[in-house]
This record gives C-alpha cells, structure tokens and sequence, in this order.
C-alpha cells in the first residue's frame, strides 16, 4: 500500500487556490490532474467528483475537505493539494468553510487503496498539529514534510 | 412510517460489510439519508493508535457502498474522553437530537446502555444480531 506523501503529486500543490466557490475549487485541483496525464477521461471524471459531492458531504470538518472519486476516468490513484486563504464551503456537518482541500482520484479496481487512502489521510488531518502546519506551509515541500512527518 | 434520517452506529472491531448492507438497504426502503458514526476515544498525543484510522476505514466502506446504492450519507466520527457505556449512550443519543435521526441501527455488541438508549429515544432502534456479523 502506497502512503499518501508518495502519491501526493509534488507539483499537485496549490497553496493558495483562487475560486470561493466549492465546484471551481474541484475543477482547479483536477485541473492539474489533467495537465499530469492522471486521468483518462476528464469529463467523466468531473462528473464522477461532483456526482458525490451532491450524494454526501466531504467537507470532514476543522476547516478540512477531501472530495474523491472512484472511477474508471482514472489512471492512478493520486492526490493533489489545495489551500484557500478564506476557506470554501463543502457543506461540512460542524458549518465550518473548508481551508485544506485534498482531491483523491482513483481507479476503479482500486478499491482498497482508495478507502485506505481515505481513512489514512482523515485521520492525518483531524490532528491540530497537522493542520496547523499545512495552514502555515510557505512551500510545497513543507506540505509534503507535514504529510510525512504525521502519516 | 416516515422516515428521513437513519443514524447506524459502527463498531470499529466489526467487520462492516453485514450491517453497512443492511442499513443501506434500509436507507433504500425509507429513501432516508444515512448517518454514519463511529465513536473513539480521544487518543493521547503522545500515543500512536490506529484505532482512528480503523474508524474512518469503516465509515469509507459504508459510504462506498452507499453511493453505489444511491443513497446519500453523511460521515461522523467522534471522540469521547472515555469510551464507557454511560458517556457513548449519552453521545449517541446526542446525536440523534441534533440530526433529527428517525431510526437507529446499532450492533448487537456495541458498548452501549441498550435499556437506557430506548427508554431515552422515541424512535425505532435495531439492533443488528450478533449473528449476521459473521461474514
């Protein structure tokens, strides 16, 4: 099982996202999974995000969102980074707009990897520590540190 | 029965798979939203524990197989102090009050004041037989 820090694209960091408003903020993250040959079919994979984004809420809470689909549109499984300055609203279950923004795309048969790489990364970002460093990160690398110093 | 919000409650020893089939198919039968929920205990700082990434693996797999049902679910995970009967009844019930949940679904060995829990709710609450858990 890959660990987050290395399917973490290193140039798939955005540290200050521009859109406000929770579909252009997923349509810049995928964006750079296009531009990184990550996916396959980037309309089927828009669609696939934003078909559970209406089905569910994947804003976690404590400022965080990890939007995600599951689908055959996708290569590998690979996540991309995001950060807004004034937080994004992902209809998150404590009311709170979303700063740290994780997009996880993944194949189809990858099941296993795909949820474990859910689970691995919620738990990573319900530490205050962790977040806090990623709030503060002046560069990428500072987020893949933070990713890897707490997964 | 009118029915919008089914709250199941997953015990992160449990496999998942019996009872996430079962609560989604009654999500299905009310067209209800889902409400997952996993109760932990605050983890020390100082302790490494995977019991939180265990809890969020189970609410991932319900909510993989509610999307692939059609059924919209909300995810919760929630830390308590101490993971003691009194306190998990207390959070759950809780819980309820806050999401409006019109039916509760738990485990048949969840670590909770079952007698308690009923005679503090209005609503229906399953709970899920020890034998189905066996997958």
């Amino acid at each position: 099982m890959q660990k987050i820090s290395e399917i973490l694209l290193n140039d798939g960091i955005m540290l200050d996202i521009k859109s406000e408003e929770k579909v252009a903020v997923i349509k810049e993250l995928t964006q750079i999974l296009i531009d990184k040959n990550i996916i396959a079919d980037p309309e089927a994979f828009f669609d696939a995000v934003l078909k559970r984004e209406n089905m569910e809420s994947t804003g976690i809470g404590l400022g965080v969102a990890i939007p995600h689909a599951r689908t055959g549109a996708v290569k590998n499984i690979a996540v991309v980074f995001g950060r807004s300055p004034k937080g994004v609203d992902f209809s998150s279950l404590d009311g709170q707009p979303s700063n740290l923004i994780f997009l996880i795309a993944a194949p189809e048969d990858k099941k296993t990897e795909y949820i474990m790489t859910l689970a691995r990364l919620s738990k990573l970002l319900r530490k205050s520590e962790a977040r806090t460093r990623l709030l503060n990160a002046q560069n990428p690398q500072e987020v893949i540190q933070t990713v890897i110093d707490y997964e | 029965m009118n029915i919008k919000n089914i709250l199941v409650c997953l015990e992160t020893r449990n496999p998942v798979e019996p009872i996430s089939q079962f609560t989604v198919k009654l999500a299905q039968t009310y067209d209800a939203r889902l409400f997952a929920l996993t109760i932990i205990k605050q983890p020390s700082p100082d302790i490494k524990t995977r019991t939180d990434e265990r809890a969020w693996k189970r609410l991932y797999e319900i909510e993989e197989d509610a999307f692939e049902a059609g059924i919209k679910i909300s995810l919760l995970l929630e830390e308590i102090d101490e993971l003691n009967r009194t306190a998990i009844t207390d959070k759950i019930i809780s819980i309820i009050k806050h999401f409006s949940i019109g039916m509760l679904v738990v485990s048949g060995n969840a670590k909770i004041n079952i007698k308690d829990l009923i005679s503090g709710l209005t609503i229906p609450v399953i709970v899920f037989p020890p034998e189905m858990r066996e997958a």
